[in-house]
């Protein structure tokens, strides 16, 4: 990855706070869709499974596969979005 | 296989963990990924297992193959299947047929021994055997019969040493082989037939070819067979596929033997072509780079080459025959024979001349150049005509003749490279020495001797290079030499504005001390003092001769530039003194009062949870700034302690410094908390008319700025005034 999207860094700059699905990066408004509807509304759900997931990234990728139908370069931005943040925040 | 879907959590957890998976929490939302997970773990590891059988299911099939080879088996376990080898292999070199078969079948048995991982066969690998095809045949028979014997003869003669049991297998592929010579479909034959127990037949016909395989190669070790599957990598046309379908075909050990064929081959012949292919590989990677660099120095030598060569083409043309001869009669009336034409008679020894001087002209202008700049350059014409009578018999007038003639040539042919110069100049010949033409010649010789030179001589590489790198050298010299010129110059410069401002601050400060003195004088009783009293007031007795020059610049300013100060004379104990009387009211003070120089009351609010402070305070370090609007000693010190009179009595300070470069006033506290509540004690207020600000500034860039602050204490700072409450 060269570099990272302006959503990515937009993601990262700052705690996450109440922000919908949709803010994390490589989730547009048809996977954020679909990840509400199988109760993943806000980023911090998110975050919460990709913690239970130990930030392994190839569970986290398969997991937003089955769950939202997401390919494989959507999860890895979605990934490295909350990877970065949680290296920055958590 | 075990249901995963039905597993419980915990049963897939320890599942999970019994494939090396590390542990994870199985929640509602990830029981689905785990399950997914577990199933590809167990797939992956079936995969894993399937394929060692592959490797391992030679013996099974094997023994599946006849029942009596089982039981020879049985026979031979206990017995060390060398001397099984070492005693059938006489056998087999004059046996018949039959003992043939016999003694392969023990031998394969003693393989199989060897190489029983003991792992369980799987069904599949048998059922694999029906996709048999004629294509993988062909390649088979293709593989065997490219084996060829001198290769198994040195191969043998290599792996003598390493004589071991494992040695049995070379005669369990002949027996294995027996098809090779035969037709294909013999062959499909025997192996279907193999498939159906009927192993026995299969061994019937060992033809004689298999016979001297045996006899040849019988010590192929095991280790050998390892080395080269390890070492080898499957070739591109190698068909991997047909390589696992040959296995399951009629049992492990063909497909064994048939790889350690190939491979064997291969091995051996890789090997080298490796190394050739390697090497090629390499030289191909050199062989870029040699030929950029062959270019390059091509084009090198070619601009060289072509450099000497315009640099040699002025020299050759001398040898040219055709020179340009202005001839007297074609000339008209006014051609002077001597001066600017010459006689047909005179051309040949004219130029014979010219041949003979000019070796010599060139040797002086070379060793002129290169060695010494002790021999002339040139020769005059004297000398021409004495070196020229040592070799030619002809009379001195003759001779001057001859040298006239050859010097209208010389100007009319300048590839010559002759060129009459002043003799009066030196050694040293340029350009601006040579004459321009005949009659200034003849002009000069009635005072001066002309002399002949080559200007531009071919000197030598060596020479021409010393040549360049001493005018290299001394251009190099110049321009360090102007350089550093320029450098003291702007050194010096600097050093003098450095000089003169300091003296002019001395001069400022004493100015203003003398003032001190005089103010506080004009407070007391005498309102006027003696100017060499106040001197003495201020310089300590060892300064006063070197300040001397500056106190007199300061009373030469004060006499001039201060009008709270008069200069006059008064009677001092009876004796006329010059004084300073002190004039200055307060409405004149110019300097600012102390009382101004004061915290004025607070700009905004900064306690805690306002906007303007920090909820927590990151560092124990505060860069104070809008504190000092001029730099001096004595402002610094005011500020420093304004600052602790501010905020020391209410937090721990470690340390309190002043830059006075960037106008900062830096303060360490004890702790985080005491830098919060001097934060908040001085950011936001008003100090001498200024806003003063404050910031957090990190511990490691304070300990940079300040290295000898306290890294904790008590003492802490105090002021030395009373705290006053400032906060009403």
């Amino acid at each position: 990855m060269s570099s990272t999207s302006q959503k990515h860094r937009n993601f990262v700059a700052e705690p996450m706070g109440e922000k919908p699905v949709t803010e994390l990066a490589g989730i547009g408004e048809v996977l954020g869709k679909r990840l509400v509807s199988a109760g993943f509304d806000k980023a911090y759900v998110v975050l919460g499974q990709f913690l239970v997931l130990k930030r392994n990234q190839e569970l986290f990728q398969e997991w937003m596969k089955d769950t939202c139908q997401a390919n494989s370069k959507q999860s890895a931005d979605c990934y490295q979005c909350l990877y970065d943040w949680c290296q920055e925040f958590l | 296989m075990v249901d995963i879907e039905s597993l419980s959590d915990e049963q897939l957890r320890t599942k999970l963990i019994e494939h090396g998976f590390p542990i994870m929490p199985i929640t509602g939302t990830t029981r689905k990924l785990m399950r997914k997970k577990l199933r590809i773990l167990i797939e992956s590891k079936n995969d894993g297992r399937r394929s060692l059988g592959r490797y391992s299911s030679e013996e099974e099939s094997d023994g599946d193959v006849s029942s009596t080879k089982r039981s020879t088996r049985r026979a031979t376990m206990g017995a060390p299947s060398v001397r099984s080898v070492k005693q059938t292999e006489p056998e087999v070199r004059k046996s018949t047929t039959h003992t043939t078969t016999t003694t392969t079948k023990r031998v394969q048995k003693t393989f199989q021994d060897e190489f029983d991982t003991g792992s369980d066969s799987e069904p599949e690998v048998i059922e694999v055997d029906t996709s048999f095809s004629p294509m993988s045949q062909m390649n088979f028979q293709q593989s065997t019969t490219k084996y060829s014997r001198p290769q198994t003869v040195t191969s043998s003669s290599h792996f003598s040493n390493s004589y071991s049991p494992s040695l049995a297998d070379r005669p369990v592929l002949s027996s294995r082989f027996t098809s090779p010579t035969s037709d294909g479909a013999l062959d499909r034959l025997n192996q279907i037939r193999s498939r159906l127990s009927l192993s026995a037949t299969s061994y019937e016909q060992p033809p004689a070819a298999a016979e001297d395989e045996k006899a040849e190669t019988p010590f192929l070790s095991n280790f050998t067979k390892r080395l080269s599957q390890l070492s080898t990598v499957p070739k591109p046309e190698y068909d991997y596929k047909n390589d696992i379908i040959k296995e399951h075909d009629t049992n492990g050990a063909s497909a064994y033997i048939r790889s350690l064929q190939g491979r064997q081959s291969r091995y051996r012949d890789v090997n080298p072509s490796y190394y050739s292919s390697s090497n090629a590989g390499g030289q191909r990677n050199n062989l870029i780079s040699v030929v950029l660099l062959a270019v390059f120095c091509l084009f090198f030598v070619c601009v060289a080459v072509m450099y000497y060569g315009m640099r040699n083409d002025g020299g050759v043309a001398v040898e040219r025959p055709g020179y340009f001869i202005p001839r007297c009669g074609e000339g008209g009336p006014d051609a002077k024979p001597g001066l600017n034409c010459i006689n047909d008679s005179d051309i040949d020894d004219a130029v014979n001349l010219m041949r003979f001087i000019k070796p010599e002209l060139v040797k002086r202008a070379v060793s002129y150049g290169c060695k010494d700049a002790v021999v002339k350059p040139y020769l005059t014409e004297a000398e021409v005509i004495n070196l020229r009578h040592t070799v030619d018999e002809n009379d001195y007038p003759s001779l001057a003749k001859q040298m006239e003639n050859m010097e209208v040539l010389a100007f009319r042919n300048a590839e010559w490279g002759i060129s009459m110069v002043r003799t009066d100049a030196g050694n040293d010949l340029s350009e601006e020495h040579v004459f321009e033409d005949m009659d200034s010649v003849a002009v000069y010789k009635r005072t001066h001797t002309v002399g002949l030179a080559v200007l531009n001589p071919d000197l030598p590489l060596r020479c021409r290079v010393y040549n360049k790198f001493c005018a290299l050298f001394n251009s190099a010299l110049v321009l360090f030499g102007t350089f550093l010129t320029l450098y003291l110059l702007n050194a010096g410069y600097k050093y003098a504005r450095q000089y003169h401002k300091q003296t002019k601050d001395e001069v400022y400060d004493m100015v203003r001390r003398i003032v001190d003195v005089l103010e506080s004088n004009g407070d007391g009783g005498e309102d006027f003092l003696v100017i060499n009293h106040v001197r003495d007031m201020i310089l300590p007795i060892k300064n006063r001769k070197s300040m001397e020059k500056i106190w007199k610049q300061a009373v030469k300013f004060i006499n001039e530039n201060e009008s709270r100060v008069r200069t006059e004379v008064q009677v001092v104990q009876g004796e006329p003194f010059e004084v300073w009387r002190w004039l200055g009211n307060p409405n004149l003070n110019l300097s600012a009062s102390p009382r101004s120089k004061t915290w004025q009351g607070q700009a905004f609010e900064t306690q805690v949870g306002s906007v303007n402070s920090l909820p927590c305070s990151p560092t124990p370090c505060l860069k104070v700034r809008g504190m000092m609007d001029d730099s001096n000693d004595r402002n610094s010190q005011l500020i420093r302690e304004a600052v602790l009179a501010k905020c020391a009595h209410q937090c721990r300070i470690l340390h309190c410094g002043v830059d006075s470069v960037s106008k900062c006033v830096y303060l360490k506290c004890a702790d985080q908390n005491d830098a919060a509540i001097a934060y908040r004690n001085l950011h936001g207020w008003w100090y001498s008319g200024h806003l003063v600000t404050v910031k957090y500034l990190r511990l490691e860039r304070y300990m940079q700025r300040f290295p000898d602050a306290m890294v904790s204490g008590p003492p802490f700072l105090k002021s030395l005034s009373p705290s006053t409450d400032w906060s009403s």
